[in-house]
């Protein structure tokens, strides 16, 4: 029986969407770290590693690109954790910061890579426990990817990537493996209001419209005598 | 005068309440409930949102459960300055088939957004709730 069709000794007490799962997964690795993860690349291949073990659930698809084993969802939720505020970048000592003047305003590029880390401990021992009681085989091979490859130079990192049977085999936008994440991941042991909480909090889209909302009413000013009114039929 | 918060609700909430009403008129009377609790209990009725990380929205956002946990959710931004509960979603689904990423979120900022910079205050409704 493969992980990913989830053996339960105990009811979920819960469900999550595939998409926040993987949210909530990337931010574990994250986590994992000691120290934050070095640059863009080693959370890519942390993850592509963890995931190539055929035992565990693959969250995410990965496709060979010239620069090696690639995810696109994984860049997508790294930026979205970031815009979150669940994880800072913080640009690396080797790195280099433009900026950039355009249509009179200024806008901050930095190249040359980040250091990912996470900003709340509290939601990510919360994480911890849905990826440890939902795979806990994906949280074993992300601990021993970590101990095995995490730390290593990037270079020799990429070399052994590179070295991968799955990778040398395949050309250029090959496709290495796909997701085989359920579209509902089921979670025992934490409650269905908590599920509930993670969800919306790791949801950017309902994040973005309260911002909005919020902002767009600190700056406004409710006439009330044009707002109508309605008895709330109790 | 009363002491409780002004319940502002926009147009696309109303739309959300109103299908809610005609649909599930079994759990009309604990959607009205957790209203009544978000405007007259506004820091304690329902539930914070304690983990976003946004120190603009820490402690402006509550849940509420509609017809118990499995049912539906209420959830509505705080704003203690103003003294106003906005609802802002309200789940046609129960709990277990709720999916976030699918509800139209980016389309009822919008329109919340260009209607409050318009002044198009008729597109707002204000509860009255009985003291």
């Amino acid at each position: 029986m493969k992980q990913g069709s989830q053996k339960h000794k105990r009811a979920p007490t819960c469900t999550i969407p595939a998409d926040v799962f993987r949210r909530i997964y990337l931010y574990t690795i994250i986590g994992k770290f000691n120290n934050g993860v070095y640059g863009a690349v080693r959370l890519q291949k942390t993850a592509y590693i963890s995931e190539r073990n055929e035992h565990v659930v693959k969250p995410f698809s990965y496709k060979k690109h010239h620069f090696g084993e690639y995810s696109e969802q994984v860049d997508n939720i790294r930026e979205q954790l970031i815009s979150l505020g669940f994880v800072k970048a913080l640009p690396l000592s080797t790195s280099l910061k433009f900026t950039i003047e355009f249509d009179g305003k200024s806008y901050d590029y930095v190249t040359g890579g980040n250091r990912y880390i996470i900003s709340d401990t509290e939601i990510y021992e919360l994480c911890k426990s849905v990826i440890s009681t939902s795979y806990p085989k994906l949280l074993k091979s992300v601990e021993q990817t970590i101990d095995q490859y995490g730390y290593k130079k990037e270079e020799d990192l990429l070399k052994c990537c590179y070295d991968f049977d799955e990778f040398k085999d395949k050309k250029d936008e090959d496709v290495i493996f796909e997701t085989d994440l359920p579209d509902w991941v089921e979670i025992s042991d934490i409650s269905d209001d908590v599920c509930d909480e993670l969800t919306l909090m790791f949801t950017p889209s309902f994040i973005n419209f309260v911002t909005m909302v919020t902002d767009g009413f600190e700056r406004t000013t409710i006439e009330w005598e044009k707002v109508k009114k309605v008895v709330l039929p109790l | 005068m009363s002491s409780h918060y002004k319940v502002l609700a926009h147009e696309t909430f109303m739309e959300q309440f109103n299908d809610f009403l005609d649909k599930h008129t079994q759990s009309i009377q604990s959607l009205m409930a957790q209203i009544v609790g978000a405007a007259k209990d506004p820091l304690n009725f329902g539930k914070t949102m304690a983990g976003v990380q946004s120190s603009l929205l820490r402690g402006r956002i509550r849940r509420y459960h509609v017809s118990g946990r499995s049912g539906f959710r209420l959830i509505c931004l705080i704003d203690t300055d103003h003294q106003v509960v906005m609802p802002v979603f309200l789940s046609s689904d129960v709990r277990a088939a709720l999916k976030y990423d699918d509800i139209p979120w980016e389309d009822y900022a919008a329109q919340i957004l260009d209607d409050l910079i318009s002044e198009r205050w008729e597109k707002f409704t204000v509860f009255t709730i009985p003291d």
